[in-house]
């Protein structure tokens, strides 16, 4: 298990080796220049090149981007510069809302997903499977952003009622108000993804459950809750902790419009203004923590393969 | 100086009433604002109409800032904000009486001011007994003539707008509480440009201990509000300022200015009563009113004068807009009170420009336009038979930029727009454009044949003229170079006074018309709503906040 877990280590420094040289170029690739916007838009300064020279983006890219590399080595991502707030200090703010809303997506997808799924397929082609069926159609179908701007809109246009939206409050200010206001988008966000974990989780439980090892299982008369929840799911467990960890960057990237819809102060909002100004520092830290995290998730969903299963460990 | 004359004792919000005449002269704004600056300062008020109520927290869709630093930024989110704590010299009239363009200016932090008979030399009383707020680092102490020179040279030194404030050659501090600025040149939009946002009076002590204003912990002033909480992506809070200068405002106990961004959820956030202000100037969708009075029908639902026209600008320094007939010829294709009836249902404007016909002080009935007025009907077999003259008998093809972020109903007006051209002939290629590309090229005038798209807010009436046709202006999109137009502009600029002015603006906007350097297209007014429990709200072209909201009061 440590030489599975020291190589998986290992391959994730290349990755964001990659990862940061892609974020550095793609941030420069954006149509925009950073400096004539300053000028133009915002008139930060008299001269293109005096405030080129005052940003250091008049050096060349490569040197540009190892100073860059340099700084992130020591804990500096950067500093904005339009506000001169280090990114790090923004990242913290807000880092925590879009991951409790993309945690709490998380378990709203499993505590649909999981037992729709499992009951799917214990039953399968009864009146319960099909009604599982077209719900997890139903949920690819719907868009997350309509369903949330329904959840704002027509409340308000019937019943003069809507989510509290505009007083965040911080988990300091009381951690139950601060977990209540994130249950509505992250139900959104949830419902579409529980749609696709329902259909793997049905789709790998017919097939473990048609396996010999749960037939002799039962012929010992074992109960079927223990057969089920025991044998039959952990077995059919991997491929849909892989669809967990491969959906990160779909709720960090949902998270984004249910932030916008729902007025929460997370990454969302943070880097869409940030790119909107081109503030290059701001989008490259941002885009690398998240890159991170994706890494890291990836690697975390690897690390349980081997919990999962003693084969992954052996190999 | 101007002698102040005697007025009696009474409530703040009257100086309002005593001033309003509607537009005023330079001069007789002078004597206004000594006037009403003694009304102003004398404390004790009493109220004789309609009680206002103190007290209560409006809750304000607005917007975050990229900035608090107004002279680091032409931004309006940065003015809106900045409003509330810091205060100008002058200000605009404000109030449910008022008209949104109406801009009679009033002292601020000004009692009077007095300019020499050349028009250079303006003379500016300050308000005494005026503190700011009680931190540090400046702690309560009184704001001085030290304060308004060096915010004006801050200014002139870093703001995009400071070629609105004229040449200023020199501001001297002949006491603590006279200011005295030296122009070049007489320039007539002078003292109105000291009411607007962006030059408000800044400490001091705050840049040379924090470096700069950029952070929320810069916003110190002497305003009606102060900076209570800056929340970065939630919300900014302003309580009532407990040292204002004006004794009883602002009624409001505090505004809770939200980052709200998306449009759906203001409206909601709106109809369930969760905010009493829907957007950062009350603004709702043309398109929702009916459904809106449906669902909140005792909210008051307003249709409002606003100043930013549209445009389609052409480059008239290249074939084929080059020749006055083609644009003469696009002016004719526009069938302009169709446009109104149909399209807007008589809720806008035909405004031909480039005085936006809310400027009522200054606009031109397009019948006094003389020969200007005939490019102004709508006669699409004139317009193909000048089109064929100028060498496109079979019609031509224009590529136009446009943002289409500024909303689903500036899309539908450009196709309206290109559905007009096609009908002799045009066809009108759009060219979408993502907002960077936009504001930083074809909203300078970076663009290869057509753009189209509203114009920024000005509340002077210099803002619509210099801007769009002087030689070398950024904001001249259609890249006009006409001498004899660059004389007339220069000239309405130092015409001192009002009566004068008005006349060559006149010559501007006939000579404009007739040259067709750019096709305005009619535009709609604004609809705006608010709660019905805010009071004396008047929807306002400025970005003011802080001076509109320093008179309305919560009646739960």
């Amino acid at each position: 298990m440590f030489r599975y877990s020291l190589r998986r280590l290992l391959l994730v420094l290349p990755t964001l080796f990659l990862v940061s040289l892609f974020v550095f170029a793609i941030v420069r690739a954006i149509p925009g220049d950073v400096v004539d916007m300053m000028l133009e838009q915002f008139q930060y300064g008299k001269s293109a090149d005096e405030l080129r020279a005052r940003l250091g983006l008049d050096r060349p890219l490569a040197a540009q981007y190892v100073t860059w590399v340099g700084q992130v080595l020591r804990g500096d991502l950067g500093t904005s510069l339009w506000t001169n707030r280090p990114a790090a200090l923004d990242i913290a703010a807000r880092f925590p809302v879009t991951m409790t809303l993309s945690l709490l997506s998380i378990s709203v997808s499993l505590m649909i997903a999981l037992p729709v799924g499992i009951l799917a397929a214990v039953r399968q082609d009864s009146r319960a499977d099909y009604a599982a069926r077209s719900f997890a159609v139903g949920a690819l179908a719907v868009p997350n952003f309509w369903l949330a701007t329904l959840i704002v809109v027509l409340p308000s246009y019937y019943f003069h009622w809507a989510p509290s939206i505009g007083s965040f409050t911080r988990f300091t200010e009381g951690w139950y108000a601060y977990l209540g206001q994130f249950l509505l988008p992250a139900l959104c966000l949830g419902v579409a993804q529980a749609g696709i974990i329902m259909r793997m989780t049905r789709g790998m439980m017919l097939e473990v459950l048609r396996q010999d090892y749960v037939r002799t299982a039962l012929a010992k008369g074992l109960g079927g809750a223990a057969v089920v929840l025991g044998h039959a799911l952990r077995n059919a467990a991997i491929p849909i902790v892989t669809i967990i960890g491969g959906q990160m960057p779909f709720y960090f990237g949902g998270s984004i419009i249910m932030e916008h819809i729902f007025g929460l102060p997370g990454m969302g909002s943070f880097v869409l203004e940030a790119i909107s100004r081109r503030d290059y520092p701001v989008i490259q830290a941002v885009n690398l923590f998240v890159a991170a995290l994706v890494v890291a998730s990836n690697l975390l969903v690897d690390l349980s393969y081997g919990a999962l299963d003693p084969r992954v460990r052996q190999d | 100086m101007l002698p102040t004359p005697s007025l009696p004792r009474t409530h703040p919000e009257d100086i309002m009433d005593a001033l309003s005449i509607g537009s005023v002269g330079r001069r007789d704004f002078l004597k206004l604002a000594g006037g009403a600056a003694a009304i102003a300062a004398a404390p004790g008020e009493v109220f004789a109409q309609a009680q206002p109520r103190r007290g209560g927290v409006l809750k304000h869709i607005g917007l975050e800032p990229p900035t608090f630093d107004i002279h680091g930024s032409v931004s309006y989110q940065t003015q809106l904000v900045s409003s509330f704590v810091r205060r100008t010299l002058f200000k605009f009239v404000n109030g449910a009486k008022y008209r949104p363009s109406d801009f009679t200016p009033v002292p601020d932090l000004a009692l009077k001011a007095d300019v020499s008979k050349d028009g250079r030399v303006y003379t500016i009383a300050l308000r005494p007994g005026v503190r700011w707020e009680s931190r540090a680092p400046v702690n309560g102490r009184e704001l001085v003539a030290a304060d308004v020179k060096y915010s004006m040279e801050r200014a002139l030194k870093k703001s995009g707008y400071a070629n609105l404030l004229g040449r200023v050659e020199g501001i001297e501090t002949p006491d603590t509480l006279t200011v005295r600025v030296h122009l070049a040149d007489a320039f007539a939009p002078f003292l109105h440009n000291l009411a607007e946002p962006w030059n408000a009076i800044l400490p001091h002590e705050v840049e040379e201990k924090m470096g700069d204003f950029k952070a929320a912990e810069s916003l110190i002033g002497c305003g009606p509000f102060v900076l209570e909480r800056y929340e970065p992506g939630v919300k900014a809070v302003f309580a009532r300022n407990p040292t204002y200068y004006v004794k009883g405002l602002p009624y409001l106990d505090k505004v809770e200015w939200l980052f709200v961004k998306d449009r759906s959820t203001q409206l909601s956030l709106f109809r369930a009563g969760q905010v009493d202000i829907p957007f950062y100037d009350a603004r709702i969708p043309r398109t929702d009113v009916a459904s809106f009075k449906k669902s909140n029908p005792t909210y008051p639902v307003q249709f409002w004068d606003w100043l930013a026209v549209r445009t389609l600008a052409f480059r008239t320094d290249k074939a084929p807009f080059k020749d006055p007939r083609v644009r003469q010829a696009f002016s004719l294709a526009v069938d302009r009170k169709k446009w109104v009836a149909q399209y807007l249902e008589g809720q806008g404007w035909e405004d031909p420009g480039p005085v936006p016909a809310p400027m009522r002080e200054w606009k031109l009935p397009t019948s006094e336009l003389g020969e200007g007025a005939k490019w102004l009907q709508h006669n699409p077999a004139l317009a193909r038979k000048m089109l064929a003259e100028a060498g496109f008998p079979n019609g031509m093809k224009v590529k136009c930029t446009h943002w289409p972020g500024y909303g689903p109903e500036y899309v539908e007006e450009l196709e309206l727009l290109a559905f007009s051209l096609k009908q002799v002939g045009v066809e009108l290629q759009i060219v979408n454009e993502e907002y960077g590309n936009y504001i930083r090229g074809s909203f300078l005038g970076k663009f290869d044949e057509a753009s189209w798209g509203p114009s920024s807010l000005f509340t002077e009436v210099d803002g619509y003229l210099y801007n769009f046709f002087r030689t070398g202006q950024p904001n001249n999109r259609s890249h006009v170079a006409d001498t004899q137009l660059d004389v007339m502009l220069d000239a309405q600029r130092r015409y001192t006074s009002r009566s004068s002015r008005k006349k060559i603006i006149d010559d501007i906007q006939r000579y404009a018309a007739e040259r067709a350097y750019y096709l305005y297209t009619p535009y709609p007014k604004n609809v705006s709503s608010w709660t019905p429990w805010m009071k004396n709200y008047g929807c306002k072209n400025s970005f003011d906040r802080g001076a509109q909201l320093e008179v309305v009061w919560l009646d739960k």
